[in-house]
């Protein structure tokens, strides 16, 4: 028994995102087929900020949270929150760990699986997206609709919805990029996401040092 | 004449009687063969005290079965694996069922306040550091913890202690329903299965090892798969194929040996059929003596009970090459009545020498020893008065001869001796000297390590490390803990592991301690909790949900209610209920286990635990190691008993002189293949030292002999022949798999060696004939 599904989910969405940022992507109608859909290009080396929004059924408003993310394919990536504490999840070649404001680092183990496979899509290999997700097309427009098939995933998540909600966010080579993220789980509880991502030549040292 | 006739209808009486008693206990007896070793091993006092907890905690687990199956096709492996098993009888599958995260939410929600992390505890009489832990999980993404328990626990330390306690829990991780572990990017889909077998069937162990491992083979080649397994189950199979292969192999072997031996010196069937009779009595004995007294008959014993073959044949030899000697002594002296039979007293006295030795080994507290040195004792007695009584009346018996080589070759022998023997002083001071070097060089040093004991292949014990690698199981250690209620036994838990942890904080603790803490310790978090909302600690870790989380009257949760929750397979895996056998009974009570790793303990906690009445490590293996080198030093003890009554003995008999050489031959061939055994092990261990027993019992055949006849060429015959025999039948251990078998057959070996050169070297000049 293992409950590590959290940073199972953590690190599904964040590849998701890194393989989504680099996608030529979105559907530009609703008839695109899920492999041309999934026509990726990498974006090997990217820095971004990010506003999350988390909506529980139980509560009138969401909890929003802000910080900045980093991400190379052949290092890792890093995930960290500003407001309103400081938190961060890294991804290293030897596995996910979490860091508090104290430096205090811990292992997130169990997540290996859902890593190697997330791994491969961070690289851009779609046909990896396709083998762990059913892609479809989502009833909001520029959405495209990603439901889990790794059992550890879809215990909790439902679907992933990838977003391009601004037709003016587009990178330096004119594509397209997904903006807008949304993790519905099954308990009716969502969290959406917003990103800025702008590609980068080189990460910066302290994030490079951080994630070896 | 008369005398002669009694005897022999008291021997075929009582031959009848034994065999009768025979017949009775193999057909109608409560006897039964077992492999596990420690059922032969002491248990200290404490292990005994926990043995109905043991038996409650870990029997059916020790019949579970693991298969580890990694690659391509691993998941179709799993289920062909699956559906295949159900085909073998006394073989089922276990489920490993996953419970879920909702329904334990809704299980502990009830019980909400009693439940804190130490990070929590840290930070409750602290708004900001409550805020922080809460804020952090609930910003986490899609954290299922806080989306299963915030809505009716939103001091989220519900969310926080299930987040904690079960992901330190297990490693093993659900894909569809089926368990798997992930190692260096590798997923091993797992199997458990359950092997119900009454008692430790070896048959059936051996049948239901065959078919799962030939079903194994089918699957990796089918599927083209990595497949592991593990289980107490193939070792037991693995050593009863081991044991019935060389107990057939060395058996035949030493017989054939021997035969051939007595077909070069005597070159007639007769003596053939003689010391075929003679140790077939002898055998007889001992089994009916073991089955008469134990019902448990440990396969070890038989493996050590093919020795009498060697001990039993001196008597033969001895008996064949003296055959002529009465009819011709008898002719010579008719009135010396004494003369009659110059086999009687030296026979005789080399018996009682070997039988008190062997008798101080029946008051072990090691029923392998027991069980060997009754049946030496039986069937060494069978020998010696088939050998004095029955052989004699045989036809033929006493125009039995030496064949001509044979005669040369003891003359020669008798005269090499005696040309040693003019530089006796010289041979004692070189034995003494290289005696005094090997212990120089190679101090003795014993090793009581289990794995003397583990005759399992090596592939097997691999596949056996490589499985609880990936289990991370691997060097864990148990604790058990008993108590007469549910809540004593939780406390006690706590108090056990709060201890180790204080102590050794690296160690990783499996168990229920974290899932179902005491009353008591739910009460002190509950005060925690009902303290800081009174001082409105929570203020700011409400606000983030807006929801009102009110402080009830307190509530535990219990024992009875925590297994019938939906954790309850963690309650039977972890705990067991003890009914005794009696209600008076002190068994009566409750029992669980935890698991340690990381870290072994540390001697000073074990030790700690040693004194704790309600507590116990169960560590099969460190118990066995332990009662090896317990009772090495126990027979360490008997051995130099043993001497002590040899030289007492010898003394007696013979006079200082002769008694100090004949000493010095006994106890200096005992030294030396301690020693000379060390030089190709690097160390001894107590079956070394079981060696020297028997090296004694015939080192004393051997002194005896040459005082009472002398160094004369049918002594010399018969101690060679003896000799010999003994070598081919002991050095055939050495080839055991089993490396406590081979240890004894290699100083055997060595010290049978010594004892021939030395024995000659002991006798008496004045007796040469």
């Amino acid at each position: 028994m293992k409950f590590l599904e959290q940073a199972s989910v953590a690190t599904v969405i964040f590849f998701l995102l890194t393989a989504s940022f680099s996608s030529t992507l979105l559907a530009q109608n609703s008839q695109t087929t899920q492999s041309q859909t999934l026509a990726l290009s990498t974006l090997p080396i990217a820095s971004g900020s990010f506003v999350q929004r988390k909506y529980f059924t139980v509560l009138k408003h969401p909890i929003k949270s802000q910080g900045e993310l980093y991400f190379d394919v052949s290092i890792g990536l890093l995930w960290q929150t500003n407001k309103p504490l400081y938190s961060a999840l890294l991804l290293k070649n030897n596995g996910l760990f979490t860091e508090k404001s104290s430096g205090e680092s811990q292992e997130l183990k169990g997540a290996s699986a859902v890593s190697q496979v997330l791994l491969s899509i961070m690289s851009g290999d779609s046909d990896k997206i396709l083998e762990n997700f059913n892609v479809n097309d989502s009833d909001v427009e520029h959405c495209l609709n990603l439901s889990p098939t790794l059992t550890q995933l879809a215990k909790i998540i439902k679907t992933v919805q990838l977003c391009h909600l601004d037709a003016q966010s587009q990178s330096p080579e004119n594509l397209k990029v997904i903006n807008h993220i949304v993790l519905h789980e099954h308990t009716g509880n969502r969290t959406e996401i917003d990103v800025q991502l702008t590609p980068i030549q080189i990460l910066p040292e302290a994030v490079r040092a951080r994630l070896q | 004449m008369r005398d002669c006739n009694n005897w022999k209808k008291y021997y075929w009486l009582q031959l009848c009687s034994v065999l009768f008693l025979g017949a009775y206990l193999l057909l109608f007896g409560q006897w039964h063969i077992e492999t596990n070793l420690l059922s032969v091993l002491p248990h200290s006092e404490q292990q005994q005290d926990f043995n109905a907890a043991e038996q409650a905690l870990f029997k059916q687990k020790s019949q579970q079965l693991v298969i580890l199956i990694s690659g391509e096709n691993a998941l179709k492996a799993h289920q062909a694996l699956a559906a295949s098993v159900r085909d073998i009888a006394n073989v089922d599958t276990l489920q490993i069922a996953e419970p879920s995260l909702s329904d334990i939410a809704d299980f502990y929600t009830p019980y909400r306040h009693n439940f804190l992390t130490p990070a929590y505890i840290a930070g409750i009489n602290d708004s900001e550091s409550l805020q922080q832990l809460a804020t952090d999980q609930v910003i986490q993404l899609a954290n299922p913890f806080v989306s299963a328990t915030i809505a009716t626990a939103p001091r989220l330390n519900l969310a926080d202690y299930l987040q904690v306690t079960l992901s330190n829990l297990s490693d093993i991780e659900f894909d569809q329903g089926i368990a798997f572990i992930n190692n260096q990017e590798r997923r091993y889909f797992i199997t458990r299965l359950q092997v119900s077998i009454d008692g430790m069937d070896l048959n059936t162990s051996e049948r239901i090892s065959t078919k799962l491992q030939q079903l194994f083979n089918e699957i990796r080649t089918s599927h083209q798969v990595e497949l592991l397994y593990s289980g107490i189950l193939f070792h037991t199979a693995e050593s009863t194929s081991q044991a019935k292969a060389e107990i057939s192999t060395f058996g035949v072997f030493s017989i054939i040996a021997v035969l051939l031996l007595i077909w070069v010196v005597f070159r007639s069937l007769l003596p053939l059929l003689a010391a075929v009779l003679v140790l077939s009595i002898a055998c007889a004995y001992g089994f009916i003596a073991m089955l008469l007294f134990f019902d448990s008959l440990h396969l070890l014993t038989l493996v050590f009970a093919i020795t009498l073959i060697g001990v039993v044949i001196d008597y033969c030899f001895h008996a064949l090459v003296y055959a002529d000697t009465k009819s011709t002594l008898t002719e010579e002296n008719q009135n010396k009545e004494n003369k009659s039979n110059p086999l009687a007293k030296p026979l005789l006295l080399g018996f009682i020498t070997t039988a008190i030795g062997y008798f101080i080994l029946i008051f072990s507290p090691l029923s392998l020893l027991s069980q060997v040195a009754v049946f030496m004792i039986f069937g060494l007695f069978g020998a010696l008065i088939t050998v004095l009584i029955l052989l004699p009346q045989l036809k033929g018996f006493t125009k039995i001869s030496r064949s001509a080589s044979a005669i040369a070759f003891s003359q020669r022998g008798v005269d090499f001796f005696k040309y040693l023997l003019n530089y006796k002083g010289l041979i004692v001071a070189i034995i003494s000297l290289v005696l005094l070097l090997l212990v120089i060089v190679t101090p003795i040093k014993f090793n009581d390590d289990v794995r003397l004991l583990n005759s399992s292949p090596q592939w097997l014990i691999e596949q056996e490390v490589k499985v609880a690698k990936l289990l991370d199981y691997q060097g864990s250690q148990r604790v058990m803990i008993k108590a007469k209620t549910p809540q004593k036994m939780l406390e006690i838990q706590e108090q056990v592991i709060d201890r180790l942890l204080a102590t050794q904080a690296n160690i990783r603790v499996k168990g229920l301690n974290k899932l179902l803490p005491s009353i008591k310790r739910q009460q002190q978090h509950y005060s925690l909790v009902a303290k800081a909302d009174e001082a409105n600690k929570f203020q700011a870790v409400l606000a983030i949900s807006g929801l009102s989380d009110p402080i009830e009257t307190f509530k535990p949760l219990t024992f009875e209610t925590f297994s019938k929750g939906p954790l309850a397979v963690m309650a039977q895996s972890y705990s067991a209920i003890l009914s005794g056998t009696d209600k008076t009974s002190e068994d009566q009570g409750y029992t669980l286990w935890f698991e340690l790793s990381q870290e072994r303990l540390s001697p000073a906690n074990i030790l700690w635990l040693e004194k704790n009445n309600h507590v116990a490590l169960y560590d099969t293996a460190g118990d066995v190691s332990n009662a090896l080198s317990h009772y090495r030093a126990g027979v360490l003890w008997l051995l130099i008993s043993a001497f002590i009554v040899v030289m007492v003995i010898l003394f007696a008999k013979y006079g200082l002189k002769a008694g100090a050489l004949s000493s010095m031959a006994t106890i200096g061939s005992a030294l030396l293949a301690l020693t000379v055994s060390q030089l190709f092990s690097n160390h001894l261990n107590i079956f070394n030292l079981l060696a020297v027993l028997l090296i004694i019992a015939l080192a004393i055949d051997y002194v005896i002999f040459y005082q009472e006849h002398g160094l004369q060429s049918k002594t010399f015959l018969a101690i060679s022949l003896s000799a010999l025999s003994s070598a081919a039948v002991f050095g055939i251990l050495v080839f055991s798999a089993t490396p406590a078998v081979s240890s004894f057959g290699l100083t055997v070996m060595i010290g049978i060696v010594s004892i021939f050169i030395l024995a000659p070297i002991s006798a008496e000049k004045h007796k040469f004939k």
